[in-house]
C-alpha cells in the first residue's frame, strides 16, 4: 500500500477515466488538497440521541426501529450552527460525496485544531476500497465548552492509500450503507443473525457441566 | 347587546388577550437570515393594525350604529389573531426546514423566476393531502385598518405541500405550479390574458354566442348579464390554473410534466370543474407549451413510451364537455399562444432552456448510474438540470411505463441522491460565485 501525497491525490481526483477516479464531489477549494490528505467540510444535516420511554440500546435484542426512534434528524442550513455541549454526541456526514476507487482506501481523522478544542471526530476511521457516499462522522464534544458546528467547516481530513492489488468489485445489493447522503444510524441491529449465535454459544457454554 | 360598551369592553380584553399570547411566543423572536423574516414581520403588522383598531374605540356617545361597526372589525380582527397562531410553527420550520435542502433550493430559484426577488418563502407540510399557496395571509386587516402602514413590503408566500409527500422529490415541481399563483397575483398576468381575449373579436363574439346558448337552451332562469358573470369567473379560474402549469414548464420544463401527470392524474381525468380544467386539457397544453419551448425531442428521447402515452391522453382533452365548459376549453386551446406568451415574457431569461439543460440532464443521469453524487464534474450543475437527470434515470431504472412513474417515488435512495446533488450544486455555485 501506496500512501497519496498531494501530487497523487491530485491525480487521482483529476483521472479522466471515471470508474477509477477518486471523487470527492463538491470539492469547494482545490486547496482542501494538502500534502497528506484532503480536507473534508462539515455537511447540514446531523443525528441527535433524543430522550424516549426505551431503556438503552442493546444490539443484540433491539431492532433498527429501535435505534431510529432514538435519534432524531436535524437539518442545519448554512449560515446557522450547531452547538455540540460538553460531553455531547451528535452523528453527522461529511459535505463531500466520495467515491473511492477500488485500488484505494483511506483512513478519516480529525483535524488536530478542533481536537484542541476538545472535539474528537471519533469516525470509523477506514474507508473501504469501492466506498461510495457522504462519510458519517461521530463528534463527541470531549471538552468542557460547547463548540459550535458550523455546516461547511473544514472537519476532518481523508488520508489515502492504493491498494497493491485492486479489491473485487462490491456486492452493492448487501451493502447496509450504500451511497449514503446524510449521517447513518447504526446498523448493527441488522447483524442480528451473529448476536443470536453468540447468545445460542454462550447457552451452551454455560450448561456444559450439566 | 352587539357593539354596546360591555361587548366594546370585553373584544378589547380578548383580542389583547390573543395579542399577548402571539407576542409571547418564543417562534416570533427575530429570524436568523432572511428566510420567514417577512412572514414574521406581516404577522406583527398584523398585530400593529390591530393595536391601531383598539385605539379607535368610539366614545360611548358615538351612534350604535357606529359602535357595532367597530365591533364587527374587533371580530373580524380576533379571528385573523386567532388564524395567526397557526403561522407560529411556519416560523419555526423556516429554522429548521421540513422538506431537504435541495427542494428548497430548488423552490427558491423557482420563486425568483416566477415571481422575483421580493419574496419570502416558508415550505410546510399540510395535514391535509394537497399542494396549496398562500400569499399575504393577513392582508384583509393590514391593509384595510385606515392610518395604519405596515412595513413589510416583501411578499410571504407560504406553500403547504402533503406530509407524505415529504420525501418525494420527483413532486416537487408541483411547487413551481403553486409559485405560479403568487405570479399570478404580483404582476397581474390573467389580467393579461383577459386584455388580450378581450381584443379579439372572435372572442368576444364567441362569448356573446354562448350566453345566448345558455340563456335559451340550458339556463332559462338566469338573465344573460349573470351568465356572462358565471362564465367570465370561470374563464378567470381556468385561466389562472393554466398560467399556473405554464409557468411551472418555464421553469421546470418536462419535470413539471411528469409530477403533474403522477400527482393529478390519479384525480381526476376529462372532468370539468369550476376553478380546474379536465385534466386532459391541462395536459394537452402543457405539452402543447413544452412543444413550443423545444422539449418534445428530449422527451421522446428519454422516455418514448410515456411520452406517448401522455399524447394519448392529451387526445382526450378534445372530449365533449357540457356547456358552458365546453367554450371555455375551446376559446383557451384556441387561444393557447397566448397563455404561452404571457409565461414566456414572465419567466424570461430565467426559463430552463432545453438545449442548454439536455447535455447537463444526461450529464446528471450517467452519473447517478454511476453512484456518484451529480453535482457536475467540471462545474455545478444547473440543479433543474439535476432534477431531469433525476428523472431521466428513474426511467431507466423503473421503466418507461405509466406503472415506473408510480415505482419511481418509492425509489427514496435515487430521490436523496437528486435532492443532495441539488443542495450541493447551489452551495458550489454560491461558493464559486464568492458569496
Amino acid at each position: 500500500m501506496t500512501a497519496l501525497g498531494r501530487e497523487d491525490l491530485e491525480r487521482a481526483i483529476d483521472e479522466p477515466d471515471l470508474d477509477r477516479r477518486l471523487v470527492i464531489t463538491p470539492l469547494l477549494e482545490r486547496s482542501q488538497i494538502g500534502r497528506g490528505a484532503v480536507d473534508l467540510r462539515l455537511g447540514t444535516e446531523f443525528l441527535l440521541l433524543r430522550r424516549t420511554q426505551l431503556p438503552g440500546l442493546n444490539p443484540g435484542t433491539g431492532t433498527e426501529q429501535d435505534v431510529d426512534e432514538m435519534q432524531e434528524r436535524v437539518v442545519v442550513p448554512f449560515g446557522e450552527e450547531l452547538w455540540l455541549h460538553p460531553r455531547h454526541f451528535v452523528l453527522a456526514a461529511t459535505l463531500e460525496y466520495l467515491r473511492v476507487p477500488d485500488d484505494m482506501s483511506a483512513d478519516v481523522v480529525g483535524r488536530s485544531s478542533w481536537g484542541r478544542l476538545g472535539l474528537i471526530v471519533a469516525t470509523a476511521v477506514f474507508v473501504h476500497p469501492g466506498f461510495r457516499g457522504c462519510l458519517t462522522l461521530e463528534l463527541v464534544n470531549e471538552g468542557d465548552s460547547p463548540i459550535a458546528l458550523s455546516p461547511g467547516l473544514r472537519i476532518a481530513q481523508l488520508a489515502v492509500r492504493r491498494l497493491e492489488t485492486p479489491a473485487p468489485p462490491r456486492a452493492d445489493e448487501a451493502d447496509k450503507y450504500l451511497a449514503p447522503v446524510r449521517p447513518q444510524p447504526s446498523r448493527l441491529a441488522s447483524e442480528r443473525s451473529d448476536f443470536d449465535r453468540l447468545s445460542a454459544l454462550g447457552a451452551t457454554l454455560r450448561s456444559r457441566l450439566g | 347587546m352587539d357593539g354596546d360598551a360591555l361587548d366594546v369592553e370585553f373584544l378589547l380584553a380578548a383580542a389583547a388577550h390573543e395579542i399577548g399570547s402571539l407576542r409571547g411566543d418564543r417562534r416570533l423572536t427575530p429570524l436568523l437570515g432572511s428566510r420567514g423574516a417577512a412572514l414574521r414581520d406581516h404577522l406583527l403588522d398584523l398585530i400593529g393594525a390591530v393595536e391601531h383598531r383598539m385605539t379607535q374605540a368610539p366614545p360611548a356617545t358615538a351612534p350604535h350604529i357606529v359602535r357595532r361597526a367597530f365591533a364587527r372589525s374587533l371580530r373580524q380582527s380576533i379571528v385573523m389573531l386567532q388564524g395567526a397562531h397557526a403561522a407560529l410553527p411556519w416560523l419555526a420550520a423556516t429554522r429548521t426546514p421540513t422538506v431537504n435542502l435541495g427542494s428548497l433550493y430548488i423552490t427558491e430559484e423557482c420563486a425568483r423566476i416566477l415571481v422575483g426577488t421580493n419574496v419570502d418563502l416558508v415550505v410546510v407540510p399540510d395535514p391535509e393531502f394537497m399542494y396549496s399557496t398562500t400569499s399575504w395571509p393577513w392582508s384583509a386587516v393590514v391593509n384595510s385598518t385606515s392610518g395604519f402602514t405596515p412595513s413589510n413590503t416583501r411578499r410571504p408566500i407560504v406553500l403547504n405541500y402533503p406530509l407524505s409527500d415529504a420525501d418525494r422529490l420527483l413532486l416537487h415541481p408541483i411547487f413551481a405550479h403553486e409559485l405560479g399563483h403568487a405570479s399570478v397575483d404580483e404582476h397581474q398576468l390573467v389580467s393579461a390574458v383577459e386584455t388580450e381575449l378581450a381584443n379579439d373579436p372572435a372572442f368576444t363574439a364567441a362569448l356573446q354566442s354562448k350566453v345566448n346558448d345558455m340563456a335559451s337552451n340550458h339556463w332559462p332562469a338566469l338573465p344573460p348579464t349573470q351568465i356572462s358573470g358565471i362564465i367570465r369567473a370561470r374563464l378567470h379560474s381556468w385561466t389562472e390554473e393554466l398560467l399556473c402549469d405554464h409557468l411551472a414548464i418555464e421553469a421546470v420544463g418536462p419535470s413539471f410534466m411528469w409530477s403533474f401527470v403522477l400527482f393529478v392524474l390519479p384525480l381526476g381525468y376529462g372532468e370539468p370543474g369550476e376553478a380546474h380544467p379536465p385534466t386532459t386539457v391541462r395536459i394537452k397544453l402543457a405539452l402543447d407549451h413544452l412543444t413550443r419551448r423545444g422539449w418534445r425531442p428530449y422527451m421522446a428521447r428519454v422516455a418514448p413510451d410515456i411520452t406517448s402515452w401522455i399524447d394519448q391522453i392529451a387526445g382526450d382533452a378534445a372530449g365533449v364537455l357540457e356547456p358552458p365548459f365546453d367554450f371555455l376549453r375551446d376559446q383557451l386551446v384556441s387561444h393557447a399562444n397566448v397563455l404561452q406568451d404571457v409565461a414566456m415574457q414572465r419567466s424570461g431569461s430565467g426559463a430552463l432552456d432545453a438545449h442548454r439543460s439536455e447535455p447537463q440532464a444526461d450529464e446528471a443521469a450517467d452519473l447517478i448510474s454511476r453512484l456518484i453524487l451529480p453535482v457536475g464534474l467540471n462545474t455545478p450543475l444547473d440543479p433543474r438540470a439535476i432534477l431531469l437527470g433525476g428523472w431521466q434515470h428513474a426511467f431507466q431504472e423503473h421503466g418507461d411505463t405509466p406503472s415506473g412513474l408510480v415505482d419511481a417515488l418509492d425509489d427514496r435512495r435515487l430521490q436523496e441522491l437528486v435532492g443532495k446533488a441539488i443542495e450541493m450544486s447551489t452551495v458550489a455555485s454560491a461558493w464559486k460565485a464568492g458569496a
